[in-house]
């Protein structure tokens, strides 16, 4: 079942589209993040479900119900913001119960749900406190539970760890993701930290100047990226522009300068046009100097770089920049090769994404 | 450096502060003309100062006319500052510096375009041009006061309340009010006081009959020099002291006025 389904929304802020256009359906029960770099309208787009800005023109239905036009406080929506946004002048109880009082619950059936929501977030005896007795991560934890506790039909989560430090940064995004899958509540997340998309998602969708560029499981998006800016933004080292030089059965040939690579293929291609191409470092294997071939390419070391538990070399392969990623030697101060090393690089074709846009 | 950089903050409170000492040391004077020191103490100044109509009468309405400007104005400034810190719409800014305006434009030129503007209306109450004159003296204060709480509160906040059900107005009530109170309450207190000792605009307003304390003050000197409006003035400090102390237990001046 559709929770939530946007359909051709746009907002425009003077000559600048945050929105454009854009339509995405969200099942039931299923987190879906949209992640993108700031100014992409992830934001935007999260903000017009709550009803906090007015879109343009479009539709959004939440439950099969057309909201475009009900305020924000008619949406039965939680929301969770970057600065936790609680009340200061109320206490942490007070705070939680909030919503429930603005629906007019009586006292007593409040008192017990606010007992139940902060047991949920593990907060079960700071009822009493006020937001500034709180730690970050607890603040945020409160900020969820007042959410949660109205039973909304949808969770909107606005980078709502972005401030925090990273170790309580993962702490809470395990938890989020145990506690949504829990209650089996439909959520939307917005961040531009890759990792956290991918971590926490049933899908992702990636946006780029207000639409959505991919959107897939983590693993396609991660695995296939569709486009250059998904590959680039998916953190993708080596995009190539390469030719199409033959194409024969389930493979492609491709070339660009002295480097030929292998591809499966895919549609649309025809044989002598030009095309992105994604390899990502760690699908490079680096080995002594051998044969230059099909998905095998002399190089020179151009730098080591050791990050401790991975090394990322810089590779000259006749004119081409590539990168390689490879777990750190153990005993040999972490890089295997230095500076100025002759090298040979491999890769498989599977490792050679096609990018059609 | 810090020692000389304390040297300096003393001087300067010496400097601003010794006129009221001499005022009010001057005020237990038992002579009939000022004196600092005083040669000889006594409350008699006091007594006289409290036994001339002219000075209650004009007290009262001093007090009457600041609390009624005070009271009009509020509602108007926070609507004005809502509207001026949360709005978008053309002309945002040109309207704030207009609303500001007041403290900008020298007070004889208000007055006499006030009297001018009320004669033209033909409104003759003189309360009614008293008050009315006053609530646009006082507007741009509370106007100040209230913009700067409430650009300090997070509009995230307001929203999070939208989100959980509550109207905009109920948002308002129970998030944004209680929220931006100690500015409300700072602008009020500033609004009082600037109504209260205002002289320029009330001279060009009242008339022999209706008097503000600060022109009965002021017409008492022309004629008289003795130490009972050292008296009167040493009051109006202790009160207005005791104000600001009550202040700054209850909401915390110092947090609004941004010390």
């Amino acid at each position: 079942m559709t929770a939530v389904s946007l359909q051709d929304i746009t907002k425009t802020y003077g000559d600048t589209r945050a929105i454009d256009n854009l339509s995405l359906e969200i099942a039931s029960g299923e987190f879906l993040t949209l992640l993108g770099p700031s100014g992409c309208g992830k934001t935007t787009t999260l903000r017009a479900v709550a009803g906090l800005v007015m879109q343009d023109s479009g539709s959004v239905k939440i439950g099969g119900v057309d909201l475009s036009s009900v305020p924000t406080h008619k949406r039965n929506i939680g929301m969770v913001f970057q600065s936790h946004a609680l009340f200061p002048h109320m206490t942490v109880a007070d705070n939680v119960a909030f919503g429930l009082r603005m629906r007019g619950m009586p006292k007593p059936e409040r008192l017990a749900e606010v007992e139940k929501a902060l047991n949920l977030v593990r907060l079960p005896d700071f009822g009493s406190r006020f937001p500034n007795q709180l730690s970050g991560g607890q603040q945020q934890r409160v900020a969820l539970a007042r959410a949660l506790v109205i039973n909304p039909s949808v969770l909107l989560l606005d980078e709502p760890f972005g401030a925090l430090d990273r170790k309580l940064r993962e702490t809470m995004q395990v938890e989020l993701r145990e506690l949504t899958r829990r209650i089996g509540i439909t959520a939307v997340f917005v961040t531009h930290d890759q990792e956290e998309a991918l971590m926490l998602s049933d899908r992702i969708a990636v946006m780029n100047a207000g639409r959505i560029e991919q959107l897939g499981s983590p693993a396609a998006i991660f695995e296939a990226p569709a486009t250059r800016f998904v590959a680039d933004f998916m953190g993708v080292a080596n995009l190539i522009r390469a030719r199409v030089t033959a194409i024969d059965g389930a493979n492609v040939q491709l070339e660009a300068g002295s480097l030929r690579l292998l591809a499966p293929k895919v549609e649309g291609l025809a044989t002598g046009g030009e095309i992105d191409v994604a390899i990502r470092a760690e699908r490079m294997a680096l080995d002594a100097p051998g044969v230059a071939g099909e998905n095998a390419a002399r190089g020179t070391i151009l730098s080591a770089v050791y990050h401790g538990n991975l090394t990322t070399y810089e590779i000259d392969a006749g004119g081409q920049n590539l990168t390689a990623r490879e777990a750190s030697a153990q005993g040999t101060g972490g890089t295997r090769f230095r500076a100025g090393d002759q090298v040979m690089l491999r890769w498989t074709p599977e490792a050679v994404r096609l990018l059609l846009s | 450096m810090t020692r000389l950089f304390h040297f300096f903050i003393g001087l300067l409170a010496a400097f601003i502060l010794a006129p009221i000492v001499v005022v009010v040391v001057a005020s237990f004077s038992a002579r009939t003309v000022p004196e600092f020191p005083p040669s000889e103490w006594s409350f008699r100044w006091y007594e006289h100062a409290l036994n001339q109509a002219i000075f209650v009468n004009s007290a009262i309405n001093s007090l009457w006319l600041a609390s009624l400007a005070t009271l009009l104005a509020t509602p108007l400034a926070l609507a004005a500052a809502y509207a001026i810190i949360r709005g978008r719409f053309p002309g945002r800014d040109a309207l704030q510096t207009f609303l500001l305006a007041p403290l900008i434009v020298p007070s004889i030129v208000i007055g006499l375009s006030i009297l001018l503007a009320f004669a033209t209306l033909g409104i003759r109450d003189i309360g009614l041009r008293l008050v009315g004159a006053h609530v646009l003296i006082t507007f741009p204060y509370l106007v100040r006061t209230i913009m700067a709480s409430l650009s300090r509160l997070d509009p995230m906040v307001e929203e999070a309340a939208r989100t959980l059900g509550a109207t905009p107005f109920r948002t308002f009530m129970t998030i944004t009010l209680p929220l931006v109170r100690p500015g409300i309450i700072a602008g009020m207190l500033f609004a009082f006081i600037v109504s209260f000792d205002n002289v320029s605009l009330s001279l060009f307003l009242t008339n022999a009959r209706t008097n503000t304390l600060p022109l009965a003050i002021l017409s008492y000197l022309e004629f008289n020099f003795d130490p009972s409006i050292a008296a009167i003035s040493t009051m109006l400090v202790t009160v207005s002291l005791l104000v600001a102390v009550l202040l700054e237990r209850i909401v915390g001046l110092r947090k609004v006025v941004g010390g």
